[in-house]
């Protein structure tokens, strides 16, 4: 009796112990990836990966969360050492132009029908997006996952009342004539170019309009951050100016990136944004939106959300529509974030096949309905009902989208502190941006 | 017999020695080491594995640099003033504690909780409370400042300074505190009846026994202040534009944003040799008052 029950023991424990093995006979492919409303989505997609597909593919996928704040140090802790402990490193098409020495290039391997077993290709994808994810020479680096758009975001009962009412027009036209020296009258916020835009803020600040209903009228993103320099670039690129010409050099020093400063600095200067703007951000940026604080917006995409949320103050009362315009056109700044394969992975083909995966239509699909924002206009077409924003992400980089090179990220934290000191007034306009032109010369001489 | 039980000691000695010398090798002194050596290479994310030699050009650009001259200016300015607020209200509260009174201890508990708090939680609270929409705070002084822009550039080192000082004045307390409360009696109770006023007793008596204190609590705070961080870091990120960046923002700037390793790295050693001679001689008064 004794003997048969520790046989029995040592069968169940010799089965359990093979049915772990074969279990774990797949290997897990790490990846990199970017915590929040992101790796949430990106779970979704690895579990049904994982569930449905691991045996198919010959491994499996995890995904490393290494915090959203400081994301990209860890991963060049990983980087510098060369480290085979992740096959995927996390990137934003912006950052590529840094970090792409680090990774492989992709298209041999979507080519590559033993590798490629799902026959995807990045067609689905929205091209400005896919774009991103490629080298100067135009080499592909990854797949681009969630995108990043900029909005006007805007009071739609606000700018309404002012389209029909002749008394806050008239009004409208004695502000703008009185603050900007010409004479203006109410457009509608599709066909605005950045005077229209400030002539909208003066309207609906107090300051200048003691009937206005809401305190400023714009919010304006002063903190010395990355993103902050991004949302100044919609009005830089509508002046003309661009972070790089033609050849590939800095190029900030000009008339366009005067022009765009004082419309970003006037709204500081004459008050038309809350003052703690000068350093804040998003979170700042709704809590003005929902407070009722402010009309207008240029804002993430990812703030719709929330500012038309049920429990919002303002859902149903908040709209969206390109960035407004310059005189050299009209511009709506996206950034995707993705992943890309490590250098120093040992199982770069799984890790391609993967990415392959991603790039499907299948896993896109997932990735939405998940709460990301895939970059696949097929997929937020099809959702743009539940998800209003999608519609319009593909309505406005569709016809306005523009990214910038993958070398911006390279100079993005200096292009932020000088392009700050301008706009709060720690410097001239012209000093500021002397000193941008010279400090990103001499940091692009190094790469 | 005997010697051989004094060699054994020492060997004791040394190997309870060795757990702490063999980590300080490892994870301070050769990583300082390759931080020096780095900070004579051009080394970036790029060029990471294989850094271009340049001698001291990154020293030199770093003294032409007007960006690492204001931080240094910030940062000189910020420590002198901060340290000074908290040490006097450090002092004052210590005096004002140092009697008996009902709720003593819960009051003394109370008034420490800020230190036990993390500066960047702090700092990440302050911006709460000094927001302009919701922040209480903001609201309750814009009755005196005329404005809820706490975080501007008219107010933003005033706030700095003032979340510094509600985190860090507990420290200055507690240290001065625990001095006081070793001051004998009977000389206060002598001096009382030489006729000395409460003002003269504190200057006359009280210091001249507790200065050793002072002085370490007042260096300690000093370079506490000359290199802080985390509470700029989530309060303003050294903004707006570059107004309150100190010079611990524009390393972290250097290094993790721009990953400019060689410039980082010089100016952290250019840093070290100048908070050299304050922290050798904070190291001094502490190890006096130990003997």
């Amino acid at each position: 009796m004794k003997k048969s029950v520790i046989f029995l023991i040592l069968a169940v424990l010799l089965a359990s112990v093979i049915t772990v093995s074969a279990a774990d006979d797949l290997y897990t492919v790490r990846m990199v990836y970017w915590p929040g409303p992101e790796s949430d989505a990106m779970q979704v997609l690895l579990d049904y990966f994982n569930t449905n597909l691991a045996e198919k593919a010959g491994f499996k996928v995890e995904q490393e969360l290494f915090g959203r704040d400081q994301i990209m140090l860890k991963q060049e802790a990983l980087m510098t050492a060369g480290s085979s402990d992740v096959d995927l490193f996390f990137t934003a098409s912006r950052w590529l132009g840094k970090y792409y020495t680090f990774m492989e290039p992709l298209q041999p391997f979507l080519d590559n029908p033993e590798v490629n077993i799902w026959g995807s290709d990045t067609s689905g994808r929205i091209k400005a997006a896919v774009d991103g994810f490629r080298g100067l020479d135009g080499t592909l680096y990854g797949v681009p996952m969630d995108m990043s758009a900029h909005f006007l975001y805007y009071r739609s009962d606000l700018i309404d009342q002012l389209l029909s009412d002749p008394a806050w027009q008239e009004t409208f036209k004695k502000i703008s004539l009185e603050q900007m020296g010409v004479e203006m009258t109410p457009k509608n916020p599709d066909e605005w170019t950045w005077e229209d835009y400030l002539a909208t803020s003066f309207f609906f600040t107090k300051k200048y309009n003691p009937d206005s209903p809401t305190e400023y009228g714009n919010f304006t993103h002063g903190k010395v951050m990355g993103p902050t320099a991004f949302l100044w670039t919609n009005c830089y690129w509508g002046f003309g100016g661009d972070w790089f010409d033609a050849d590939g050099k800095v190029s900030f020093d000009n008339e366009a990136a005067v022009k765009a400063l004082e419309i970003w600095k006037a709204s500081f200067e004459k008050g038309l944004t809350p003052p703690s703007s000068v350093t804040g951000e998003y979170a700042e940026d709704n809590e003005a939106l929902m407070a009722g604080q402010v009309a207008l917006s240029v804002h993430w995409n990812a703030a719709y959300a929330t500012l038309d949320a049920a429990e919002s103050p303002i859902h149903g009362k908040i709209a969206v529509v390109a960035p407004p315009a310059g005189p050299n056109g009209r511009f709506a700044y996206n950034h995707t974030l993705g992943v890309g394969i490590s250098k120093f992975s040992n199982h770069k083909e799984e890790a391609a096949r993967w990415i392959a995966w991603l790039y499907t239509e299948e896993a896109a699909k997932l990735y939405g309905e998940a709460g990301g924002i895939p970059p696949h206009t097929t997929v937020l077409s099809a959702m743009s009902e539940q998800r209003p924003d999608f519609g319009y992400m593909v309505d406005i980089v569709g016809k306005y989208g523009k990214n910038l090179p993958p070398t911006a990220g390279i100079i993005e934290d200096m292009a932020c502190q000088d392009l700050s000191n301008a706009w709060s007034g720690v410097v001239s306009i012209e000093d500021a941006l002397k000193s941008l032109q010279t400090n990103c010369e001499d940091e692009m001489a190094n790469w | 017999m005997r010697r051989h039980r004094i060699k054994n000691k020492k060997i004791i000695g040394w190997l309870l020695l060795l757990p702490i010398t063999v980590w300080l090798v490892c994870f301070a002194l050769a990583p300082m080491l390759y931080g020096l050596r780095l900070s004579f290479y051009n080394a970036r994310i790029n060029n990471i594995n294989n850094p271009d030699f340049i001698g001291f050009g990154n020293y030199i650009k770093l003294f032409q640099s007007a960006d690492f001259g204001a931080s240094l200016l910030w940062s000189l300015r910020f420590a002198l003033i901060a340290t000074s607020i908290q040490m006097i209200l450090g002092i004052l509260i210590a005096q004002l504690y140092n009697r008996s009174f009902p709720g003593k201890s819960a009051a003394i508990t109370l008034f420490l909780l800020p230190m036990v708090i993390s500066p960047f939680l702090m700092g990440t609270m302050f911006r709460l409370l000094f927001n302009e929409f919701v922040g209480p705070i903001a609201y309750l002084l814009s009755g005196i400042t005329g404005t809820t822009a706490m975080l501007g550039v008219a107010f933003v080192n005033s706030t700095i300074l003032g979340a510094d000082a509600i985190n860090r004045t507990p420290f200055v307390f507690i240290n001065v505190y625990s001095a006081m409360q070793g001051v004998s009696q009977e000389l206060i109770e002598a001096s009382k009846v030489d006729g000395a006023n409460a003002f003269q007793r504190l200057i006359h008596v009280t210091f001249p026994l507790i200065s050793s204190i002072l002085w370490v609590t007042f260096l300690e705070k000093l370079l506490a202040s000359f290199l802080i961080f985390e509470l700029v870091f989530a309060l303003s990120a050294g903004g707006p534009g570059s107004f309150t960046q100190g010079i611990s923002i524009f390393i972290y700037r250097r290094a993790f944003q721009r990953s400019d390793y060689g410039m980082a790295s010089a100016a952290s050693f250019t840093l070290a040799v100048m908070l050299l001679i304050p922290s050798l001689y904070l190291v001094k008064r502490m190890l006096k008052g130990i003997k």
